[in-house]
């Protein structure tokens, strides 16, 4: 009973084992009036800050993020990357200093809204992140508005270990198993009733549908060329349809329902809700109406993929499976807004073996300075390591052709961190971007942000998603844009 | 003495004037604090609660026992005479805690254990994270829901076997019954019982008798009425209602025992027994000696203490290398049995822990408190502490451990952790673009560090009522240990307050400052205001401040039981009446 919900035996079983060699299963439909492409962002998190050489942090803010160094793993990113200097998160001192969460904390908390207002140890303010801002207009047309990702994201850590923010103070909980993404992304939407072996484990008796695979559907798609024939949907699938929908139809009617007998003060949390179970219903798989319940097929010419996610539980595996998804989530079109998290903030656990370093992250972020040579070069290390896991993504994207160009020339790849150099500080905040936002950004240059706020970034990253805002998160923090275009 | 009567409220506001709604947490100040601050007072609630409007024949909800939210019988039921200048909260939608989550779904299906689905974490505000405006169904939640329902549908649900000459469909209108009943905590309306008959027709279509009934039971365990714990109550006259008696049973089985009405409380709840204040208070008293109720008071004290994320905190290692994971584990294990030990053990009061020289420890605890550890891997155990150093809460490490920086002690965070928790004064924000604070230097002591902010008269206005208090906690590191020296000097512990009610004055050191809050009225009433708003899950609006006072009152010359506080509360005005807005 206590067992994890979405066991791989069980997903193997449900699925067969055709879904897990990349086969292609979804119709990639050529895409009709769609013919400008999509922005995407993906907001990515390293943790804990980044080295830097001590002289030049304080003295003038440039950061440790350079091709020569730390960003050796992504070199071949350059001509597709902004680099930041000197940038400044007042935000999360204000909310570190003064409201006793520590670089931690305040970092998590500041990272992506630029907002102190109403934070404290025990409340969350009410700043939403600018992943949901961009979400709510781009995020509009696909399955998902944006999906949150996380690599051995502690959820018992909660939300100020979280990066992202709804606007009523809810921390968006990155979702840090990859069957379950999987499950949601790509197999139906619901998840997976147990095997009739789960079942005979607690004594029941009932033996349930089991969703099988389509075999038409796991046929080699025309490679490129946008229109294979239409599978026929298997029964099973048709009813799993049905029963989700019949569902959540009445889930709607029930929360609709109780909106017409409550207070004032309670109807902006009930259309909430009544927004959560729409995305659900959008994430129902629609067996006859192609990707998920009817959003936008993919573009013309390109082949969207049931990624191959292998097994294994540790970070290298958790984070190329995550990669994977992310990946095909984008280039489905499942999503156009992405949330990367790698880790929690303060991880205490020595995962870096691998990499020949004996310390856990938290050690090192606190520990680095002191550590000599010794200790720069096993920090530097394992963030490089981070880079160039988020360099891996990034290439993908890179080699996928999009129109004339590639995915990663629609796209714009935020990467930050909640602190400066680990030592609970915020000035100068390490961050690049990568990707053109469909040609609008000037790449391969650094910008010395001269202590600029966080916000000013935030708010050049909105405005090259389309949004002419002006102000993103509390206006003192939010005095300009930086020249990214 | 009373201090928060309503004739006296402008005095309160006078000491603490902005509302704490706004300001909790808050620890930096500036000159302004001192001056003006009348006018910072933020704008909270919407009008007097408890007033209720003239006759609202439009509203949807009026008509008693029928809307689908209340799980009024579908008799009439008598309306209650509310009691003229009854305090009434507004009506509420209270969705569960992840913890309250589990334990209904444990409790639906009889599990030996809550489940374990990943579900959000709950979020905070004011220093609680049960408040029913912040926690809402996100998208990631409703997904979770589902996924929840749909793997404890399959595999602890076995459909009642039917059994032929019953029709399917009167077998699985019993159902639909039965079972939504313990998963609503109150009967299902007719149109309820309807429309969940349409559901289970529409999927037995696909998958037989069985197959309906799962769908029911999955659809259940993620319908806003499993969800939400509904404070709708019925029309009382005007804008006023009463909660119904299912309502009610629910408030206290969650209060009391952090679960879902047991069956006593669902069979008073039949009977429409719990519209009485003698019916509330035997309930509140029997559920009190369960088992469940341990953990239900520990919830509250451990919001109230600020030390809920104890037990994941981390230290900054190069300063504080004993501390690891398990320190912080035991750290929360520690205060939970000191609590627990108070409560059921001592005579409950709030006196008692606020002044009790011991501790329990385990193992990895026993080396902060300086005392031999017990084996490796046994249960807590008490230990005596020298009454000179330590005095109950105040001094407990987890406490302290909490209101310190990752490296060394922090008076800031004390003071504002004395003032603001411990006896509910607020505090302003600080200014906007405030500098970095100043450089730690590490050959000093915390005092003298502080005094920069002291000497600096844009700070100094508003951190003289916050340092001088937290310095008295200076014989206690930043994880809790007992010191008389710090960074090679001797400690110096003697602090102040002042701007309080009746705390003003000079302090030898924490074990004398804990001590006069043990026997401070405003302590007592500050204690009584945050076991208010735990319970109602929601900040204090205009004037209830006094209705606090009126419960704390008859209770505080005998220390304040926080048992019988929590009863009192039970049989407050607020407990049975909503108004509807």
């Amino acid at each position: 009973m206590s067992k994890a919900i979405f066991k791989r035996r069980t997903l193997l079983k449900q699925l067969g084992a055709a879904a897990f060699l990349g086969t292609p299963v979804f119709r990639s439909v050529m895409a009709d009036a769609q013919s400008a492409t999509p922005l995407r962002l993906i907001l990515a998190y390293i943790p804990g800050g980044v080295t830097y050489d001590g002289a030049e942090a304080s003295d003038t803010g440039k950061n440790g993020l350079n091709f020569d160094s730390l960003l050796k793993p992504i070199a071949h990113l350059q001509s597709d990357t902004i680099l930041f200097t000197g940038l400044d998160n007042p935000a999360g001192l204000l909310v570190s200093t003064y409201f006793e969460l520590e670089g931690h904390g305040g970092g998590m908390r500041t990272i992506w809204n630029g907002s102190a207002k109403g934070q404290s140890q025990t409340s969350y303010g009410t700043a939403t992140s600018i992943d949901q801002i961009v979400a709510q207009s781009i995020g509009q047309s696909t399955q998902f508005a944006s999906l949150p990702l996380g690599v051995l994201w502690d959820a018992a850590q909660g939300g100020d270990h979280s990066h992202c923010w709804f606007n009523n103070g809810v921390a968006i909980a990155p979702i840090a198993e990859p069957d379950y993404v999987f499950q949601r992304l790509f197999a139906g939407g619901s998840p997976p009733p147990p095997t009739p072996q789960d079942i005979d484990e607690v004594g029941g008796t009932q033996a349930l549908p089991v969703l099988t695979p389509n075999p038409n559907a796991t046929a080699p798609a025309t490679s490129g060329s946008g229109t294979p024939a239409p599978a026929m949907p298997s029964q099973a699938e048709l009813d799993a349809y049905a029963r989700g929908k019949s569902r959540l139809d009445f889930l709607i009617g029930q929360v609709t329902s109780i909106k017409g007998i409550s207070g004032a003060e309670e109807q902006a949390k009930l259309d909430q809700h009544l927004t959560s179970l729409r995305e659900l219903e959008k994430s129902l798989k629609n067996p006859v109406g192609g990707v998920g319940g009817g959003g936008p097929a993919p573009m013309a010419g390109k082949t969207c993929q049931t990624p191959t996610i292998g097994g294994g539980s540790d970070m290298i595996e958790t984070g190329k499976a995550m990669n994977q998804l992310a990946f095909q989530a984008l280039n489905c079109d499942l999503t156009r807004v992405v949330t990367y998290q790698w880790l929690s903030s303060g991880d205490h656990l020595p995962r870096y073996g691998f990499l020949g370093v004996g310390g856990d992250h938290h050690g090192m972020e606190h520990g680095w300075a002191q550590g000599g040579a010794q200790g720069h070069a096993d920090y530097a290390k394992v963030q490089g390591w981070f880079l160039q896991q988020i360099g891996d993504l990034v290439t993908l994207l890179k080699n996928t052709p999009e129109g004339s160009g590639s995915m990663l020339d629609n796209s714009l790849v935020l990467v930050s961190s909640e602190m400066a150099t680990g030592g609970h500080d915020f000035y100068p905040v390490p961050a690049m971007i990568i990707g053109k936002a469909g040609g609008r950004l000037r790449t391969g240059q650094t910008i010395d942000a001269k202590r600029a706020p966080m916000n000013n970034l935030l708010l050049s990253v909105v405005n090259a998603m389309g949004l002419p805002l002006t102000v993103i998160g509390d206006p003192e923090y939010s005095t300009g844009t930086l020249p990214i275009t | 003495m009373l201090i928060w009567k309503s004739t006296d409220v402008a005095i309160f506001q006078r000491a603490t004037p902005v509302t704490v709604l706004t300001a909790l947490g808050l620890v930096a100040l500036t000159l302004s604090c001192s001056t003006a601050v009348d006018s910072k007072r933020a704008p909270s609630g919407s009008g007097a609660p408890g007033v209720g409007a003239p006759g609202v024949g439009t509203d949807p909800a009026a008509k008693p026992g029928t809307q689908p939210g209340n799980g009024a019988p579908t008799t009439e039921p008598a309306v209650i005479p509310v009691p003229i200048g009854a305090v009434a909260g507004p009506t509420l939608l209270r969705r569960l805690t992840s913890e309250e989550y589990r334990k209904s779904v444990q409790s639906v299906f009889g599990l030996a254990a809550p489940p374990t689905e990943p579900l959000e974490s709950n979020a905070w505000t004011n220093g609680f994270d049960n408040f029913a405006s912040a926690l809402t169904v996100s998208p990631t939640l409703a997904s979770q829901y589902a996924a929840a329902a749909a793997a404890r549908a399959a595999k602890d649900l076995t459909p009642p076997a039917c059994q032929a000459p019953m029709p399917e469909l009167e077998c699985a209108t019993a159902f639909i019954t039965s079972f939504g009943k313990n998963a609503f905590r109150r009967p299902l309306t007719q149109e309820e019982i309807t429309a969940y008959v349409a559901l289970y027709s529409d999927e037995q279509t696909r998958s037989g008798y069985a197959g309906g009934v799962r769908q029911v039971a999955e659809t259940m365990l993620q319908a806003p009425q499993f969800v939400y714990r509904f404070e709708l109550g019925n029309p009382a006259g005007g804008a006023m209602r009463t909660l119904t008696s299912y309502e009610v049973a629910s408030a206290l089985s969650f209060l009391f025992t952090a679960a879902p009405p047991d069956t006593a409380l669902l069979t008073a709840a039949d009977t429409n027994a719990l519209q009485d204040k003698v019916a509330i208070e035997a309930q509140a008293r029997r559920l009190m000696q369960l088992p469940a109720a341990q953990d239900a008071f520990r919830n509250f004290l451990i919001r109230f203490s600020g030390i809920a994320k104890v037990a994941g905190s981390a230290k900054d290692p190069t300063a504080y290398p004993e501390f690891t994971a398990d320190t912080a584990l035991a750290l929360e294990g520690s205060t939970a049995a000191f609590f627990d030990s108070v409560l059921w053990q001592g005579d409950g009061t709030f006196a008692t822990l606020m002044t009790a020289p011991y501790a329990f420890v385990d193992s990895a605890l026993a080396p902060l408190l300086g005392v031999a550890a017990p084996a490796q891997g046994s249960a807590f155990a008490r230990v005596e502490l020298n009454p000179a150093e330590r005095a109950g809460l105040l001094t407990q490490p987890a406490v302290l451990s909490e209101h310190s920086k990752s490296n060394q002690s922090f008076p800031i965070y004390r003071g504002k952790f004395v003032k603001v928790g411990l006896l509910c004064e607020t505090l302003p924000s600080p200014p906007a673009n405030v500098p970095a604070a100043p450089m730690v230097d590490a050959t000093k002591t915390a005092r003298e560090r502080s005094a920069q902010h002291m000497s600096d008269p844009a700070c100094s206005g508003c951190h003289q009522l916050i340092d001088p208090v937290g310095f008295t906690l200076e014989n206690y590191d930043g994880i809790g240990r007992y010191r008389t020296m710090d960074n090679g000097k001797l400690v110096d512990a003697s602090g102040s307050i002042s701007g309080s009610i009746d705390m003003d004055g000079q302090y030898k050191n924490g074990v004398e400052l804990a001590t006069k809050l043990a026997t401070s009225m405003s302590a007592k009433q500050c204690l009584a205001l945050q076991a208010y708003r735990w319970t109602f899950a929601r900040m204090d609006r205009d004037g209830e401040r006094a209705a606090v006072a009126g419960i704390t009152e008859p209770l505080a010359a005998a220390g304040l039981d926080i048992r019988e506080l929590m009863v009192a509360i039970t049989k407050s005005d607020n407990f049975m009446y909503r108004s509807f807005q």
